[in-house]
C-alpha cells in the first residue's frame, strides 16, 4: 500500500506544480484531523486518572497524579470479567462456525456443479438485505419457544445466521477465481472433495479467511441489538450490554466510567495497531463487497 | 450412468439450514405477526390489515420515517464527502510518506470501536456537565461556561449532533476506499495531460473525479444501506429522545415490541421498513452495477 501511495504523491507533485502553500495547508489539515480522530481516546484515558474536580476543570490537560487503583475498581463494579468471558466465548464460537459453514457452502457453490446452484447462491446473497430489526420480534419468540432466552446460544445463533450471507459471498468471489487446473490435477489421483477443500483450497485462500475472520470478529464482538434483546440477565451479558448497564448505574462516577471504557476499547485498538493492514483490508472487504 | 450428486448439497446444508431457521423463517413470521394484535404473551388476535391502517395515520411512525430518511441522507452525503476529503489529504496533500502512513492508521482507529462505546464516549463528550465540548465552544465564543449547551437535549438539533460521532467514525472507512481508488488511477494519464499543458484544476475535473466516481457510488451505497440499520449509536446516546427527536425506525420497532409489547404493530412497522429497504437497496445496487460496468 505504501509503495502505491508513493506513486500517487509523485503524480500529483507535478500536477500541483510544487505549490508550497497548498502542501502546507494540506499537511496542517491532516494533522488537525488526526488529532480530532485521536483526541477522544486521549481524553478517555487521561480522564480515568483524574478526580471529578480535575475532569471538570482541566478537560484537556494531563492528570495531576497517576493512580491506577481506579482500573481494578471499575473492572469489578462494571462486572467486566464476566462480560469479557461472555464476549470471548460467543465471538469465538460465532467466528468458528461462520468461517467453517460459509466456506464449505461457498466451496460447493463455486467449485462444483449441481441443480439449483444459482438459486441457492442467490438466496444466500440476498440474505444480506435482511437487517436485525426486521426479524427481532420473530427471533425473540423463537428463542422463547426454544428456551434459549438469557442464554448465549441465542446471540450466537442469530449472529451466525446474520454473518453467513456476506461470508458465503466473500468466500465465493475468492474461490471462483482459483484456476480449474488446481482441481483437475488432484482429481486424477482420486482426491476426495473434502480433502481437496482441506488440503488445497484452504491453504490457497489465506487472505479471504483472514478477512472474514476479522470483520466477523469485530461484528460479533460489537453486536448490540441482539444482545440487548435476548440477553437480559447479568451473568450472560456481553461487553456492549454490560457497559451500557454500568453507565446507567454509575452515572456520575466519571473516572470509573472512563476507566471501564478505556479497558474495553484499548485492547481492540491495540490488536488493530499490531495488524492494521489485515484489519483495514478485512473491514473494507466486508463492507464494500456487500 | 449418472447419479444425482448429493455431495454439493451436504456442503451447503449447514450454512443453509442456519440461515433458513434464523433468518428465512423469522422474515416470513414477521409478515404473519404483522396481521395480528399480540402482546407477545397471550393469544394473538387476527386483525388483518388493522396494524397497517393504524401505522399509516400514526404521526410517530411518520416522524421516525422522516428521522430515518434524514439519517440516511446524511450518511450518504456527509460520510462520503468526509472520506473523500481525507483521502485527498492523505494521498496528495501529505506528500511525506511518513505523515500519510501515520494519519491513515490514525484516521481508521475509530472504526475499531463498537457503536456502543462510541455512543457512551460521545455522550460524555456532549455532556454539558463534563465540559469538554463546552470548553471548546466557549474558547471560540459559541457558548458560555456558566450556561452550557446541552446539544443532545435540544429537540430541534439532537439528530444532527448525534450524527457527529458517525462522521468521526466512518470518514476513515471512506478514506481507505477512496485512497485505493486514487492509487488505481494510472500515472500516465497525469503525465500525458501535463505535457498537453493541463492545469491542476483541469486534471482534477477531467481525470481524478470521473475515475473516482465508481468509488463514490460504492461508499455511499455502503453508508446508505448501513444507515437504515442505525440503532446502536442513537439508542445509546439518546434512546430516541428528547421526545421523538432522534427516534429512527429501528428504535421505534424496538420500543413498540419490547417496551410497550405491541408485537403485531412492531412487526407491521418492520415489514413496511423491510419493503422500503428492499426497494432502495435494489435501486442503489442496480445503479452501482451500471456505474461499475461503464
Amino acid at each position: 500500500m505504501s509503495g502505491m501511495a508513493g506513486r500517487a504523491h509523485s503524480s500529483m507533485k507535478s500536477a500541483a506544480g510544487g505549490n508550497r502553500a497548498f502542501i502546507l495547508l494540506a499537511r496542517t489539515l491532516l494533522i488537525i484531523f488526526s488529532i480530532t480522530s485521536l483526541y477522544p481516546f486521549f481524553w478517555m484515558v487521561t480522564s480515568a486518572f483524574k478526580d471529578n474536580k480535575q475532569i471538570f476543570l482541566t478537560p484537556a490537560g494531563l492528570p495531576a497524579t497517576i493512580n491506577f487503583s481506579v482500573f481494578p475498581e471499575a473492572w469489578k463494579n462494571a462486572g467486566l470479567g464476566r462480560a469479557f468471558l461472555n464476549s470471548i466465548i460467543s465471538t469465538t464460537v460465532i467466528v468458528a462456525i461462520v468461517v467453517v459453514t460459509a466456506s464449505l457452502a461457498a466451496y460447493a457453490l463455486a467449485r462444483m456443479r449441481f441443480r439449483g446452484q444459482r438459486l441457492i447462491l442467490a438466496l444466500f446473497v440476498s440474505g444480506q438485505i435482511v437487517s436485525a430489526q426486521i426479524v427481532l420480534v420473530p427471533l425473540f419468540t423463537l428463542f422463547v419457544r426454544l428456551q434459549l432466552l438469557d442464554n448465549l446460544a441465542s446471540l450466537i445463533f442469530s449472529c451466525i445466521a446474520f454473518g453467513i450471507p456476506l461470508s458465503v459471498f466473500l468466500f465465493w468471489t475468492f474461490f471462483i477465481e482459483i484456476p480449474r487446473e488446481v482441481e483437475e490435477s488432484t482429481k486424477i489421483d482420486g482426491c476426495p472433495s473434502f480433502l481437496f477443500y482441506l488440503l488445497i483450497l484452504v491453504p490457497l485462500s489465506g487472505p479471504i479467511f483472514a478477512s472474514v475472520t476479522i470483520f466477523q470478529s469485530l461484528f460479533s464482538w460489537n453486536e448490540y441489538l441482539f444482545a440487548l434483546t435476548f440477553l437480559r440477565q447479568a451473568n450472560v451479558r456481553t461487553i456492549p450490554i454490560q457497559m451500557q448497564v454500568f453507565f446507567a448505574q454509575y452515572t456520575t462516577d466519571w473516572a470509573k466510567l472512563f476507566a471501564a471504557l478505556a479497558m474495553t476499547v484499548v485492547p481492540v485498538v491495540a490488536i488493530y495497531l499490531a495488524m492494521q493492514r489485515a484489519f483495514i483490508k478485512g473491514l473494507t472487504a466486508g463492507a464494500v463487497k456487500g | 450412468m449418472r447419479l444425482v450428486k448429493v455431495e454439493p448439497y451436504l456442503y451447503v446444508l449447514p450454512a443453509g439450514l442456519i440461515l433458513l431457521v434464523f433468518v428465512g423463517y423469522p422474515v416470513v413470521q414477521s409478515f404473519l405477526v404483522a396481521l395480528y394484535d399480540w402482546d407477545g404473551l397471550g393469544r394473538p388476535v387476527f386483525t388483518g390489515f388493522a396494524n397497517l391502517r393504524k401505522l399509516l395515520v400514526d404521526p410517530v411512525f411518520w416522524k421516525s420515517l422522516k428521522n430515518t430518511a434524514i439519517w440516511v441522507v446524511m450518511s450518504g452525503v456527509l460520510l462520503s464527502i468526509g472520506g473523500l476529503f481525507l483521502a485527498f489529504l492523505v494521498e496528495y496533500g501529505a506528500s511525506a510518506r511518513l505523515l500519510s502512513g501515520i494519519s491513515r492508521t490514525v484516521l481508521f482507529i475509530p472504526m475499531m470501536m463498537s457503536l456502543v462505546s462510541i455512543g457512551l464516549l460521545w455522550a460524555l463528550i456532549f455532556n454539558p456537565m463534563l465540559g469538554l465540548l463546552t470548553n471548546l465552544l466557549a474558547a471560540i465564543g459559541l457558548a458560555s461556561k456558566v450556561n452550557p449547551l446541552n446539544l443532545l437535549g435540544n429537540p430541534k438539533a439532537a439528530l444532527y449532533f448525534a450524527f457527529i460521532p458517525a462522521i468521526w467514525q466512518w470518514s476513515g472507512f471512506g478514506m481507505v476506499v477512496f485512497s485505493a481508488a486514487l492509487q488505481g488511477i494510472p500515472q500516465e494519464l497525469y503525465d500525458a495531460s501535463s505535457i498537453d499543458g493541463a492545469t491542476y484544476a483541469r486534471q482534477m475535473r477531467h481525470i481524478t473525479l470521473p475515475l473516482l466516481y465508481p468509488a463514490v457510488v460504492i461508499v455511499s451505497t455502503v453508508n446508505i444501506i448501513g444507515a437504515f440499520k442505525a440503532f446502536d449509536l442513537i439508542y445509546v446516546m439518546t434512546a430516541g429522545g428528547p421526545g421523538d427527536a432522534t427516534l429512527v425506525s429501528s428504535i421505534l420497532i424496538f420500543r413498540e415490541a419490547f417496551v410497550v409489547h405491541h408485537f403485531g404493530y412492531a412487526s407491521a412497522i418492520a415489514v413496511v421498513l423491510f419493503i422500503i429497504t428492499i426497494i432502495i437497496t435494489a435501486l442503489m445496487l442496480r445503479y452501482r452495477n451500471a456505474v461499475q460496468k461503464t
